[in-house]
């Protein structure tokens, strides 16, 4: 499984790239390329251009201020594992971490590629839907900025248009008093999820979001709603989970049907809103 | 003779971990060229047309499909085939039709591999589709179409064991049991894909191979026969082989178009599988469906075993035959006394990838059914799943026992070991108990077991060459290959051992038909019972000669001098002098005790007219189980297990906990898919899951040592036997923490792989959610 | 395209076509052969080498973005043809039997080594090796040979 012919550039500024991603309809942005680099092998994706953002200057790095977490989008997701910053103003994203691929795979994936990719059952973007991060998108002609609530519009699909790219990801620092929960069920560790749901609870309510079940992350606005303000009693649960999800689309594959995932979902989400409530 | 040598660490190890192995793709040859086979995408078609054309153009070296191969339509050699196979072998390229996606359609040559898949886009190959048979219902089916000429209703092959009369055993029973039970279909993915380098000097008339193969001499006697060069003009070197596990047991198509690329071009042709291919057209194995019913008295005796086996054969019968299936109908009754048994195997065609053996090769096809139906029958009866196997297991007093079915030309026959006492070991050491926990936290907690039996060896014979320079040195050259099982250093143990010199002084060479005329190489477990009793029996003979040749020169009694660390020493120990060396320079063609051989050697060819010896092993494991999803873990996990007399103890461990790994990984992940239209969906590594680290727990061994009277040397096979039972172990770890007590809820159990909607349908079935 | 490096310490100086996968160029232009491919999608690690001391996996990588790295490559773990303390380890422990995934796990734990940060533990050393897949061993003496090591 050889990948076909392409060019190479490497840019060294944003802007250098966003020029190439405009002059080249036949172009794609290679990050990290543990997800792009695959499928060039087998040969379903034949890019006549590949532009490398491996030296752009100034796209990697995190940094914490006026109560926002800024993480650049060519930030390997090795570097955050661990790191006090993001355990301190992230622990959603610090507890999803180990769950991302192996130790290999996070020595180059970055957090702007695997928001770019779309995944369903990735961990990144779950965890940036229930942090209701926001992130900014910059082209040749302008930057704007995308919550990552509306970001992912479909399986492997984003905003973003052709010629955009990724460049930061802003999460709102969790208050002190935060407490989160993120439960995985996969087959092996490091895989895809099957499914998974990540919580996090403040004083000013509770964000929670399920991925691996549908074709994008998909955030329980309507158990949010129901537990803001006081937590409903234990026993209402379930139901109320069931109501959440009687909607759903859910994704089926050779692991899980569409069913078995929703009543997955079920069960996770009755496991991160225990743990986020426990006394 | 010198005392067993304390088990050394492993020769082979010092290349492999350098980075100097001599796997086939690290093999560059000048002037050597890359190519890719083009392979059908559709499950069942028509080849309509090929054109060549625009490949060619854009500067493919060539391009070969099924005309440009003279010799296309002649059989591969195969050893053994059962009487009952009713044709259905491919040509070496497809003429007119495609049997399954994956298959070698065209060969293209270029450059280099990336330059050949470029080409390979160029090949225009026109398809028509034809109804595609994916499942054996729709092999089955009436109106059906017909893979093969001779396979009516699709069936390859059908035969039969019986003995006794089951159906009157059964009619007559106290009790019965049936069930039906799926061993998914998977494949043994060694780590190393398939490979060859293929390099035809016309020049010199001589074709040399390398390979990544487990039978070297299968793949010579191929080349030879069917390219019409004399067989000792071809070389097949397999020096490092990135595992095998059955899967390069014998000859591919591919190694005969390289070897035909090569001869056209004049230059060195590689070819390296890659995953896809591997996934697609290496063959596949287990894929076989029982029927079981068990029946017992009123003690619990079984009187009576019933079963269709049905194996998922493919779109051809590939080389190995049905031998799986061969094996998994013999062994059904697994290490228990049953007199009365009907046992009717079929072998169906669907547009899949062809079968053949995989690390245990039919046995664990077979110890699932049975081992899970015994714990089935244990609940409906009321007895504890070990008190039901202990009345049954076959003695020592019974032993010796011979069940009833003929395989492969052999009664099968159990002369050795000692099962009610591995089970009595097995209950004593291992935790195993048959109540279930329930955690605060609704999790569920429990063990389940199962015995296998492991045939190793089949294959009737093996060759080995020992030879002494003048030097002392002596050099051991095998009719094996080895793919990581530590032949090197334990031949050389068994040689220093028996022959009377220090294990330093031995050197093992094998994975080269240059080496001995003919062998047959690694699979079967056959590398103790075969490949190391070929060197005891070579070492005994050039042991005897030594001495002879010590007595002339000392003239003393041949009988009266011993060696010893490579000297030659009177009975009680004084030396005499003379050595190795001093032998060898004497014995050769330019020395005073000259006898007609060139160098101080044996010849040896081990045979076997009982080629079958039986390991045994016993498995245990401990499942944790949250019945709210299905998921589970396996918290411990122990093997009892009687390998006979362990060659190397550190090497034995290391085979039966890397099998008890793969049976343990292939029974809760592994599974080859194909939809409903005969695509295959399980195309990379991503869908296709093994176990990793985090996945499997310690294995835990419990040795026992008892001697098998087939063969001089005491050993069993090992390779195998460790991922015979795993299967059931954990089916039944499962089915009885889901209910300790009933039945019928592990209805979704006995469909392999134990994914976890499967492991939450029976939870459910038993009403715990 | 052009491609500047080091590999093994030793400057490596190429034009290459930009496609040209990292684990093709480091086995058939350098000829160092002992890092091996197994699924050329990135999942069972065989071909795991250090990239600025970073494990990653060489058939995931184009070559020509490894300009100006470091790349390190099992061949490197050995001075003199004598064995590395990994390497001892997983002799001693017999932690490899074909040898095809050896490379993938040493440049892997090598990795970690360096930064101090093999762990100790079984549930910390498999989970740290759970994207490396072998298919012969087992896990267990793999297991054992890093534990020697870390302690």
């Amino acid at each position: 499984m050889k990948p076909p012919a392409f060019d190479m550039v490497r840019p060294q500024t944003v802007s250098e790239a966003l020029q190439y991603l405009a002059e080249s309809p036949d172009s794609k942005l290679i990050a990290g390329g543990q997800s792009l680099v695959p499928v060039m092998n087998f040969r379903l994706a034949a890019p006549a251009l590949l532009i490398d953002l491996n030296r752009v200057a100034g796209l990697a790095g995190i940094r914490c201020e006026a109560g926002v977490l800024r993480i650049g989008a060519m930030t390997r997701q090795q570097s955050l594992l661990g790191d006090p910053l993001v355990v301190r103003c992230a622990p959603l994203l610090a507890a999803a971490l180990p769950h991302v691929g192996h130790l290999q795979t996070r020595s180059r994936g970055t957090v702007g590629g695997s928001l770019a990719h779309a995944d369903p059952s990735a961990e990144l973007p779950l965890v940036m839907v229930t942090l209701d991060a926001v992130i900014t998108v910059r082209s040749r002609e302008r930057e704007r900025t995308v919550p990552a609530r509306a970001f992912f519009t479909d399986a492997m699909t984003t905003d973003l248009a052709a010629d955009e790219m990724i460049t930061e990801v802003a999460v709102p620092a969790a208050p002190a008093d935060a407490r989160v929960a993120f439960r995985e069920l996969a087959r092996r560790h490091g895989d895809f999820a099957i499914v998974a749901a990540a919580a996090q609870r403040t004083a000013a309510g509770l964000s929670v979001a399920v991925g691996g079940l549908e074709a994008v992350p998909r955030l329980c606005r309507r158990l949010m709603a129901d537990f803001a303000g006081d937590p409903p009693p234990r026993g209402r649960w379930p139901e109320l989970i069931r109501a959440e999800l009687a909607d759903a689309a859910p994704l089926a594959d050779l692991q899980a049907d569409g069913d078995y995932r929703r009543h997955l979902a079920a069960v996770l989400l009755q496991d991160v809103l225990a743990e986020v409530f426990a006394p | 003779m010198s005392a067993p040598v304390e088990a050394p660490l492993r020769r082979e190890d010092k290349r492999l971990l350098l980075g100097k192995a001599r796997y086939v793709d690290n093999m560059h040859f000048d002037r050597m060229v890359h190519g890719t086979f083009i392979r059908s995408p559709m499950p069942h078609a028509e080849i309509v047309s090929i054109d060549a054309s625009a490949a060619l153009a854009a500067g493919a070296l060539c391009v070969l499909t099924a005309r440009d191969l003279p010799f296309n339509a002649k059989p591969l050699i195969t050893r053994y085939w059962h009487p009952s196979i009713r044709g259905g072998t491919p040509t070496i390229l497809p003429v007119d039709r495609v049997r399954f996606v994956g298959e070698p359609v065209a060969f293209v040559v270029a450059a280099d591999r990336y330059a050949a898949e470029d080409l390979a886009a160029l090949v225009q190959i026109e398809y028509r589709e034809l109804p595609a048979l994916a499942t054996i219902e729709d092999a089955l089916a009436p109106d059906a179409p017909q893979l093969h000429p001779d396979w009516t209703s699709n069936i390859a092959a059908t035969f039969d064991y019986s003995g006794g009369d089951a159906a009157r055993a059964l009619a007559d029973a106290a009790h019965r049991v049936r069930r039906q039970f799926r061993f998914a279909r998977q494949t043994p993915l060694a780590l190393e894909p398939r490979g060859i380098v293929a390099d035809f000097d016309t020049t010199r008339d001589r074709l040399t191979v390398w390979m990544s193969t487990q039978a070297h001499y299968n793949v010579r006697q191929n080349l030879a026969m069917i390219l019409g060069v004399p067989e000792h003009q071809v070389r097949v070197v397999a020096e490092d082989v990135g595992g095998g596990f059955g899967a390069k047991s014998r000859v591919y198509q591919e190694e005969l178009v390289l070897s035909h690329a090569s001869r056209l071009l004049q230059r060195p042709v590689k070819w390296i599988e890659d995953r896809f291919e591997n996934l697609q057209a290496t063959t596949h194995s287990r894929a076989i469906d029982v029927d079981l019913e068990l029946g017992c008295d009123g003690e619990g005796r079984f009187t009576a075993l019933k079963a269709l086996v049905t194996l998922d054969v493919g779109g051809y019968v590939f080389t190995s035959g049905v031998m799986t299936s061969e094996i998994a109908g013999a062994h059904l009754a697994n290490a228990y006394r049953i007199p009365n048994f009907d046992i009717e195997v079929r072998c169906i065609g669907t547009n899949k990838t062809p079968i053949a053996t995989y690390r245990g090769a039919g046995q664990p096809e077979s110890c699932f059914p049975t081992e899970c139906l015994i714990d089935v029958l244990a609940k409906e009866i009321g007895l504890a799943a070990v008190e039901l196997r202990r009345r049954n297991l076959i003695r020592p007093a019974d032993l010796p026992y011979e069940p009833g079915p003929v395989l492969l030309g052999c009664k099968l026959r159990f002369e050795s070991g000692d099962f009610p006492a591995m089970l009595e070991a097995m209950l004593r050491d291992s935790g195993y108990v048959e109540e279930v926990e329930v955690a605060a936290d609704g999790s569920r907690i429990g063990w389940g077991l199962a015995c296998g039996i492991e045939a190793g060896g089949f294959v009737n014979f093996e060759t080995a060459h020992i030879r002494i320079d003048i030097g002392g040195s002596v050099s051991v050259f095998s009719g094996m290959t080895t793919q990581g099982q530590g032949q090197l250093t334990t031949y050389a143990q068994v040689c220093a051992e028996t022959l009377g010199v220090d294990f330093e002084a031995v050197n093992v060479q094998m994975g080269d038909t240059q080496l001995v005329p003919f062998g047959r190489g690694a699979f079967a477990s056959r590398g103790a019972i075969f490949g190391a009793n070929a060197v005891h029996g070579a070492a005994l003979e050039l042991r005897g000669k030594v001495l002879a040749h010590a007595g002339t020169l000392l003239q003393a009694d041949p009988a009266s001098l011993r060696i010893a660390r490579g000297q030659i020493v009177r009975a009680d120990g004084t030396p005499t002098g003379l050595g190795l060396a001093e032998i060898a320079q004497a014995a050769g063609a330019g020395g005073p005790l000259f006898s007609g051989e060139a160098v101080l050697e044996a010849r040896y060819v081990y045979k076997n007219e009982q080629p079958i010896t039986y390991g045994m092993s016993m498995h245990a494991a401990k499942v944790k189980l949250d019945p709210r999803t299905g998921f589970f873990t396996v918290l411990d996990y122990v093997v009892a297990h009687d390998a006979g007399r362990p060659l190397n103890e550190m090497i034995v461990e290391g085979q039966v906990i890397g099998a008890a790994v793969d049976g343990i990984g292939g029974a809760i992940y592994s599974e080859i898919v194909y939809d409903g239209s005969g695509q295959l969906l399980t195309g990379s590594l991503a869908d296709y899951l093994v176990a990793t680290a985090p996945d499997v727990p310690r294995i835990r061994l419990i040795h026992m040592e008892t001697r098998p009277t087939t063969n001089p040397l005491g050993v069993r096979g090992i390779g195998e036997g460790g991922t015979i039972p795993a299967a059931a172990t954990i089916a039944n770890a499962l089915a009885r923490t889901i209910d300790p007590r009933g039945s019928g809820h592990e209805r979704s159990l006995f469909a392999l792989p134990l994914k976890p909607q499967r492991v939450f349908a029976a939870c459910q079935a038993a009403g715990l959610t | 395209m052009k491609l500047a490096c080091r590999v093994n310490g030793e400057a490596v100086d190429a034009d290459i076509p930009p496609r040209l996968l990292l684990s093709d160029f480091i086995r058939h232009e350098l000829r160092l052969t002992g890092t091996n491919v197994g699924c050329e999608m990135g999942v069972c690690g065989a071909c795991t080498v250090m990239v600025n001391g970073d494990p990653v996996r060489s058939c995931l990588m184009f070559a020509v973005q490894a300009d100006g790295c470091e790349v390190e490559t099992v061949e490197s773990l050995s001075q003199g043809g004598e064995l590395g303390p990994l390497q001892r380890a997983f002799h001693e422990r017999h932690a490899l039997q074909c040898g095809y995934c050896t490379p993938g796990f040493l440049m892997t734990l090598e990795a970690l080594r360096r930064r101090g940060a093999l762990p100790v533990d079984e549930n910390g050393i498999r989970d740290a090796i759970s994207g490396n897949i072998c298919r012969c061993t087992g896990y267990q003496n793999i297991v054992d040979a890093v534990m020697a090591v870390a302690r």
